[in-house]
């Protein structure tokens, strides 16, 4: 009998996701796959999954899973992570997310998903990857893979990264656009993030930034991390699905290594951001 | 850093001398070449002028009236005008050669750069037959004329000229010699205007506007000891203002980090042939190059972003290696572009207001929209989105005052000088006038994506619902 996970309640907003559909940008496709890379890794290696396995990514709220045969999960928080063994037919309990708002849930064997142009990805925009390309439901099954039985658990890798509250980021190029000695507005300032915020980017508000808008600007590149400036003076975090274009002055791109502590940040939580010299 | 391109017509006078004044001041030397002016010998004497002070040489052809030094026009048709440039700048190109030097660059004289400024369709007759001499010219045009666009479609590199000492209407064009206000006398006020152009492609014109403008070269004069004064002047200013002078259309690239793992080698922000052209250049040397590290090449307008691993290269090693083939990129042979022809059943719900608009009837902006080929200058927005230039100006339609909730994918739209196809249905405020039943993505597909950067597309009209019944 094929292994499956159902859906009994979906969460908020909860997606298959594993690492990423690279490759695809100069046509304009997104990089996508789990916002958290740290949790999303963490989950995996918990259960000894292949790294590339796929999970679930759950936002804000926790999805309840049946499963159909009895086996080990684990979860991966912002701040932690759990393993448990679900019965067949048993009902999961997660514990509910509370500081950060992304969590990862790894089953063994990974979710089995069909793979789309080298991805499992959930791209809700483009309708591709996942379960239907679209946000889990109620009633949903999932299929699961097989478990590979020689793999061996790993040491949970949680990361420590709380305590921080800045991000780091190195400027862009159009940063020198920006008023008040170029980056010092941007730098000094604190932004919260707006409820409109989602996979595509975070929204933030705070005190607008003004720059000189007489230059001219064309579409060009955006990065997972970029923080494009529209005229409104309201940055915007490019996310995992972010376009891989736009027309806004990138006045900055976060440190790879800090994008999990974005992913993490829920809609009225503050971020600052610092200059990082490499 | 800046660059700014001065440019001064020479070789015009009999004995030369003032030739040698200004040359120490300018980038870019026209040459006349036996039109309105010039002869082989003045043509010889101003290119080993231009040589020793490492100025561009470039050729001057005028209509061939030495009476009235080719400042009045001649009624001629476009093959007839083709031909009579291409005879001045071969002659021109003949002695470059045999002093062992490069003809880089094409500028009009007189009325017949006035004549053809607004004239496409015999600026393009011109430009084409300068391309069939030397694709690599660069054409230098009153800034923003249908004379530079042209010559961008032509595949030059279009050169945007402007004046320190003229006024502009508040149209962009230059106040005839006619009016009082024409020229203007004060240096301080055309230092003014030029610091305007050149800082913030901006240039103040009648009604108290700022215009943009597009300032990559600027004409200065030495045809009298006062205006190679001025010229010495201008050049002083801009080594005070840190804007380096020299030839312009050089596509020098500078580079940008996008965080940690992607570099930017950028040209100035333009939507246009030639750099197009350059980025694509780049596009294939770096990729043939086949430096370790690289992740994936992105090409956009006017930026190739290099998308790489810090793990294996450094940003700064992949600076140095990418800039070094970005210096010798008209020694880059491009693979032709692929063609790709897109069916579109022109029966859009906005085919009527595109109509209505520009103030043709359908057909004929079915004809317009199908006629051009039309370049992928990059995808990007949504998956499998292609920006496409080309698109007939006289189309041109301002996107829709309310925006729909939904684009079926296919659509085919025009949104101010835009045209496209949305890949997939999404919100959208562009005019559509048709759609085309190809799926531009497909994830299922071998080929995901129907179109690559750099393609070159035509739409083919075919038939609407009812079309086959009327016939």
């Amino acid at each position: 009998m094929p292994r499956r996970l159902k859906v009994i309640e979906p969460g908020l907003y909860t997606t298959v996701q594993d690492a990423g559909r690279p490759g695809w940008l100069r046509y304009g496709l997104p990089p996508g796959g789990a916002m958290d890379r740290d949790a999303f890794n963490a989950a995996n290696a918990l259960l000894g999954n292949d790294p590339r396995a796929a999970v679930l990514e759950a936002t804000g709220t926790m999805p309840v899973l049946e499963s159909s045969h009895a086996c080990r999960m684990a979860v991966a928080y912002a701040d932690g992570c759990d393993t448990l063994e679900v019965g067949a037919g048993e009902r999961t309990r997660f514990g509910p997310i509370r500081n950060g708002y992304r969590a990862y849930v790894a089953v063994e064997g990974g979710i089995d998903v069909p793979v789309v142009m080298g991805s499992r990805s959930t791209y809700v925009q483009g309708g591709l990857g996942g379960l239907e390309g679209r946000v889990l439901r109620a009633g949903d099954r999932l299929p699961v893979g097989e478990r590979h039985s020689s793999a061996a658990a790993e040491q949970a890798p949680c990361p420590e990264r709380f305590g921080r509250d800045a991000v780091r980021v190195i400027p862009g190029p159009e940063a020198e656009w920006f008023d008040c000695g170029g980056l010092n507005t941007f730098l000094t300032g604190t932004f919260s993030v707006s409820a409109r915020s989602d996979r595509t980017g975070l929204r933030l508000d705070g005190t607008p930034l003004t720059f000189h808008s007489e230059a001219q600007m064309v579409s060009a590149g955006l990065a997972f991390g970029t923080i494009q400036v529209p005229p409104s003076g309201l940055p915007i975090i490019m996310m995992a699905d972010h376009p891989s274009t736009g027309g806004y002055p990138r006045i900055a791109t976060v440190v790879d290594g800090d994008l999990p502590l974005l992913a993490q940040l829920r809609p009225g939580s503050t971020v600052r951001f610092i200059e990082w010299r490499h | 850093m800046r660059t700014i391109d001065l440019n001064a017509d020479l070789g015009e006078l009999d004995d030369g001398s003032l030739d040698a004044a200004v040359m120490p001041c300018i980038s870019s030397a026209n040459i006349a070449c036996g039109g309105h002016a010039g002869n082989p010998d003045s043509i010889r004497r101003t290119i080993r002028l231009a040589k020793t002070h490492g100025v561009a040489i470039g050729a001057h052809p005028g209509y061939p009236d030495r009476e009235n030094f080719g400042r009045v026009s001649m009624e001629m048709p476009g093959d007839g005008l083709a031909r009579l440039v291409r005879g001045q700048v071969e002659a021109c190109m003949a002695i470059a050669a045999e002093e062992g030097a490069l003809v880089r660059h094409v500028k009009l004289h007189g009325a017949l750069y006035n004549d053809l400024a607004d004239d496409y369709e015999r600026s393009l007759a011109v430009c084409s037959a300068l391309a069939g001499l030397d694709a690599r010219l660069r054409f230098i045009a009153f800034s923003n004329s249908a004379a530079a666009r042209a010559a961008e479609d032509a595949g030059l590199v279009a050169v945007h000229e402007v004046f320190a000492d003229r006024a502009y209407t508040s149209e962009g064009r230059l106040v005839p010699r006619t009016e009082p206000h024409a020229v203007i006398h004060d240096e301080s006020v055309c230092l003014a205007q030029v610091e305007m152009m050149v800082m913030r492609q901006r240039v103040p014109a009648e009604g108290e506007r700022l215009l943009p403008i597009q300032a990559d070269s600027v004409c200065v004069h030495g045809d009298h000891p006062s205006a190679v004064a001025f010229a010495a002047r201008l050049r002083a200013f801009f080594e005070r203002q840190r804007i380096a002078v020299r030839p312009a259309g050089e596509h020098r690239f500078s580079f940008d980090r996008l965080g940690e793992g992607a570099l930017l080698a950028r040209l100035p922000a333009r939507i246009c042939r030639s750099t197009h052209r350059a980025i694509r250049a780049l596009h294939h040397a770096v990729e043939r190059e086949g430096i370790a590290g690289i992740r994936e090449l992105v090409p956009c307008y006017a930026e190739l972003r290099i998308d790489f691993d810090p793990a294996i290269v450094d940003a700064d090693t992949l600076r140095e290696r990418v800039g070094a083939l970005g210096v010798v990129l008209d020694a880059v042979v491009l693979p032709q572009p692929r063609s790709v022809e897109v069916p579109v059943c022109y029966d859009g719900p906005d085919l009527a207001i595109v109509a209505r608009h520009t103030g043709l009837d359908e057909d004929e902006v079915v004809r317009r929209h199908s006629t051009p080929g039309y370049q992928v200058y990059m995808l990007g927005f949504v998956p499998g989105f292609a920006y496409l230039g080309g698109l007939d100006p006289r189309l041109a339609t301002p996107r829709l005052p309310t925006p729909r909730v939904a684009v079926p994918a296919g659509s085919v739209g025009i949104a101010g000088c835009q045209t496209g196809i949305y890949p997939l249905a999404t919100p959208g405020g562009w005019n559509i006038i048709g759609h085309t039943p190809l799926r531009l993505f497909d994830p299922a597909a071998e080929r995901p994506f129907h179109f690559e950067p750099g393609d070159q597309v035509r739409f083919v009209p075919i038939p609407r619902r009812g079309d086959a019944a009327k016939a």
